[in-house]
């Protein structure tokens, strides 16, 4: 009975071609904007480091001064000062896994200028940063933790770098310069697949790190810090940023990140409490003027606080689920109207003795083959939807991020893919299921008697 | 008129009706939509920008070698670059134009309460003004005496700065500022303005608050380790990326620095404006497609409305109605049907507009606008039922006398 139907249905899709391709080609054109926009919005929502998103946390706080703008976005809180960094990192009465960072860009360059320099974005940071987050090596490690005490002058390239500078060999052992310092390359990543760049909290998805340094290192050979002065601390801002590391580390001005891993709630709640002692034995030598609750925000947090505040991301998402309504309605309308025309006949295979739900179902599949093609089709176009926003945002950057930097944000997986054609089938079935059912329940005897 | 009838018979047809309502909703919203935000978008875009910008060069050379001696590094690179065939002249630069991202407080008096103006200070030598090509509006050029270099540590100000005409406007409306006095920043002493020239883009950041051309030149080159100062060269007409590539190859022949980029202005100004530009295409597009699909499926709708009523339009016919009258008919109900779904959409697009306000934070709703966009969509409604109704209006009245 299935097969007839299918045969019928197939029929019919014959009986006017260019009804049947305009029909196809709206469904395809709606499914193709939403598929692009969709695994647009997907891709770049997708969470970093996901295993372990909810236990790795940055803890903040604000260290401000009682005149300080208020903090409306929680990811707005500034960055921690020196002195806390310290604090908390060494104190052992929480015991915890925990790292801290801090970015820059330097300039690296080999001694004997082959190649040619590079602006780097430079990470400075602990020896356990690449085992906290699962950095993968291609050559070598990351420094170790006596590298951290001794400030010893040592660094990890990107692929990227390693490529650029020693032409992918494994270089491990050599030497390169940052700035005016030369330092021994300790290790090289492998490909390091990170959805964003989470840990300076830019959560970039297109840019990564070229260079990791030690960040006792990276203050002994002074490389520029990107910080934030307060009130009193404002006029330092250029001083502080590239040359008086003592006066920095001594202010309140903010410019690292704390990461620590929690294993549950519970000792979330717990690091909380103990943050908030913290701040609060703070206060009595005179900081943390304003009225602040220390908080945490997970890595998987930050992601979807990020992902549900992308404005355009929003707008384009709005705008394509109406135009696939669009596409839809017409096409339901379009394929009605085409079956109004076959009631007669309808009422004279009724007439005959053929079931409602055969007939029912006849016309469903036919619905179903239509909204399958067109979804294929869609699936196909927004593929080159897809290649075509990559362009679009590469040449908005103005060639400074590469193809293969962004590709992962334009790639339509099985799950985007399967995603697309169940909303074409399904929500072509659903519109269509109610006029197609009054149609089929139309009294034969009325139509029979015109013919 | 027949609004009487076309109710009831739309009563009849209420699963037809309601798929152009929607469909015309949905449309309406999306077009607003993406429009107003377009509009948002584009304002103040691809403004004149004042500059020769496909004759001028800009270099931003950085040098991280502290050994280098900053100041001897920059002039052998003036000297350096001068030599090249095809380079006319050149000036060290703070800021470049459409990329003037720093802005500097300028009042007109030095009280606590002053007004401040923002705007972009181009600290240029001698030959600044020449390279960018602009032209003397009032008072003088500068004087070669009157350009500081400030090599590491000094702090001299120069005495004098030039300003733009838009500026000379935000500052002196209509007075002779040639002669006055100027404080750029709080506390700081004050410059005397010699002369006006012409309006030229500074960057996106005034620009964006419509202060396009507010900029002011000073006659100064400060050699300060890590704020390196760029190039703008001027070049004869009609040169190409050959000359980039050998004014970036001669300033590679100094060790310890990373050239950042030398481009033409040109390229400086599409960045500026890519961004904007770009989304506001695909919004375009989204919308322009948009509206041929919805003009295809109302045409659709009615095309089969008018097939089925074959026989009731012969009535008509044969009772004497007239051609246009049968044209009439079908625009009035497909206007009728229309008017609800532009409505509806109306109410839907402020509804989504006021959301995306509150979240960016911007004004988008724009009345003028919206209306027009209404009309617009009712005019493609009616173009696309025309056709139908003109092949409606050809029906027969003979049509009834045959049997069925």
């Amino acid at each position: 009975m299935f097969l007839y139907s299918l045969k019928l249905a197939k029929a019919n899709l014959k009986n006017r071609p260019g009804l049947t391709l305009l029909t196809i080609s709206a469904i395809a054109i709606g499914l193709a904007l939403l598929t692009t926009t969709t695994t647009m919005s997907y891709q770049s929502s997708k969470i970093p480091l996901l295993e372990e998103s909810e236990k790795i946390q940055t803890v903040l706080i604000d260290s401000r001064d009682q005149n300080a703008r208020d903090i409306t976005d929680v990811r707005r809180t500034p960055r921690l000062t020196y002195q806390d960094t310290q604090n908390l990192f060494t104190d052992a009465t929480f015991p915890v896994e925990k790292t801290y960072l801090w970015k820059s860009f330097t300039f690296l360059n080999d001694e004997n200028g082959d190649a040619h320099p590079r602006q780097v974005r430079t990470m400075a940071g602990l020896s356990n940063f690449f085992t906290m987050f699962k950095v993968p090596f291609l050559y070598g490690s990351g420094w170790s933790k006596a590298d951290d005490e001794n400030a010893t002058p040592v660094i990890v390239l990107s692929y990227k770098m390693n490529q650029h500078f020693f032409g992918g060999e494994n270089s491990v052992g050599k030497t390169i310069r940052i700035n005016s310092s030369t330092l021994t390359v300790v290790g090289v990543l492998a490909n390091w697949k990170l959805a964003a760049r989470f840990y300076d909290r830019s959560f970039s998805t297109a840019r990564f790190d070229d260079v990791f340094v030690p960040s006792s290192l990276a203050l002994e050979i002074n490389i520029p810090r990107r910080i934030s002065c307060w009130e009193k601390d404002s006029e330092f801002v250029q001083d502080f940023s590239r040359e008086n590391v003592n006066g920095l580390k001594a202010s309140e001005c903010t410019w690292l990140n704390l990461w620590v891993k929690l294993e549950d709630e519970n000792q979330a709640k717990q690091y909380i409490d103990y943050l908030a002692q913290y701040v609060s034995d703070q206060k009595s030598f005179g900081r943390f003027p304003r009225e602040h609750q220390p908080t945490l925000l997970s890595i998987k947090e930050y992601s979807e606080l990020n992902s549900t505040n992308n404005t355009t991301l929003f707008i384009f998402a709005l705008l394509s689920v109406l135009f696939f309504l669009v596409c839809l309605i017409n096409t339901v309308g379009i394929l009605l109207a085409k079956y109004m025309g076959k009631v007669p006949e309808i009422a004279l295979r009724r007439a005959l003795g053929a079931k409602k739900h055969v007939i029912l179902m006849q016309y469903l599949i036919e619905i179903g083959l239509i909204s399958f093609i067109g979804g294929v089709v869609g699936v196909i176009l927004s593929y080159f939807g897809l290649k075509g926003m990559m362009k679009v945002y590469i040449y908005q950057s103005d060639y400074t991020v590469t193809a293969d930097a962004i590709q992962h944000l334009y790639q339509l997986d099985w799950i985007m893919i399967s995603q697309a054609l169940l909303i074409a089938v399904g929500s072509s079935l659903i519109v269509s299921l109610y006029p197609v059912w009054k149609m089929c329940n139309t009294a034969p005897a009325g139509h029979l008697k015109a013919q | 008129m027949e609004f009487g009838p076309i109710f009831k018979a739309l009563k009849k047809r209420k699963a037809f009706a309601a798929l152009i309502i929607l469909q015309v909703a949905i449309t309406l919203t999306v077009m607003i939509i993406a429009l107003l935000v377009t509009r948002a978008t584009l304002k103040e875009w691809n403004l004149p920008s004042g500059l020769d910008h496909d004759n001028i060069v800009a270099v931003y050379p950085q040098i991280f070698e502290e050994s280098l001696n900053l100041k001897q590094t920059v002039e052998d690179d003036l000297h350096k670059i001068k030599q090249i065939p095809g380079v006319q002249l050149i000036t060290p630069a703070t800021q470049i134009p459409f990329s003037a991202e720093n802005l500097t407080d300028v009042f007109i008096e030095d009280t606590e309460k002053a007004q401040s103006f923002q705007t972009s200070v181009f600290n240029l030598d001698v030959n600044g003004v020449a390279v960018l090509g602009l032209q003397l509006k009032q008072g003088r050029h500068f004087e070669d005496t009157e350009v500081i270099y400030n090599d590491n540590g000094q702090n001299t100000q120069p005495a004098v700065v030039m300003i733009s005409e838009q500026m000379a406007e935000a500052l002196f409306a209509q007075e002779n500022p040639v002669g006055r006095s100027i404080y750029l920043g709080k506390n700081q002493p004050p410059v005397e303005i010699i002369g006006v020239y012409s309006n030229f883009m500074n960057g996106e950041r005034l620009n964006f608050v419509g202060q396009s051309y507010r900029s002011v030149i000073r006659p100064m080159v400060e050699y300060i380790q890590g704020v390196d100062p760029n190039y703008l060269i001027r070049v004869e007409p009609g040169q190409t990326e050959v000359l980039l590539e050998e004014i970036r190859g001669k300033l590679y022949q100094t060790q310890g620095r990373f050239i950042q980029g030398v481009e033409f202005l040109s390229r400086t100004q599409k960045r500026m404006y890519d961004g904007r530009g770009s989304r506001s295409l695909i919004m375009l597009a989204v919308s322009f497609v948009l509206l041929i699909i919805t003009g295809l499926g109302i045409s659709g709708l009615i095309s089969f409305l008018v097939a089925q009523q074959k026989k009731q339009i012969g009535t008509r016919r044969a009772l004497g109605a007239k051609k246009f009258q049968i044209i009439r008919y079908y625009l009035i109900e497909n206007s009728m049907i229309t008017g609800i779904g532009l409505l509806l959409g109306v109410i839907l697009s402020l509804v989504f507009l006021i959301i995306m306000a509150t979240q960016s934070n911007s004004q988008l709703i724009h009345v003028g606008w919206i209306i027009t966009i209404t009309l617009f969509i009712w005019l493609i409604s009616l173009v696309s039922a025309l056709h139908p109704a003109m092949r409606a209006a050809k029906v027969e009245p003979a049509i009834v006398t045959r049997g069925a």
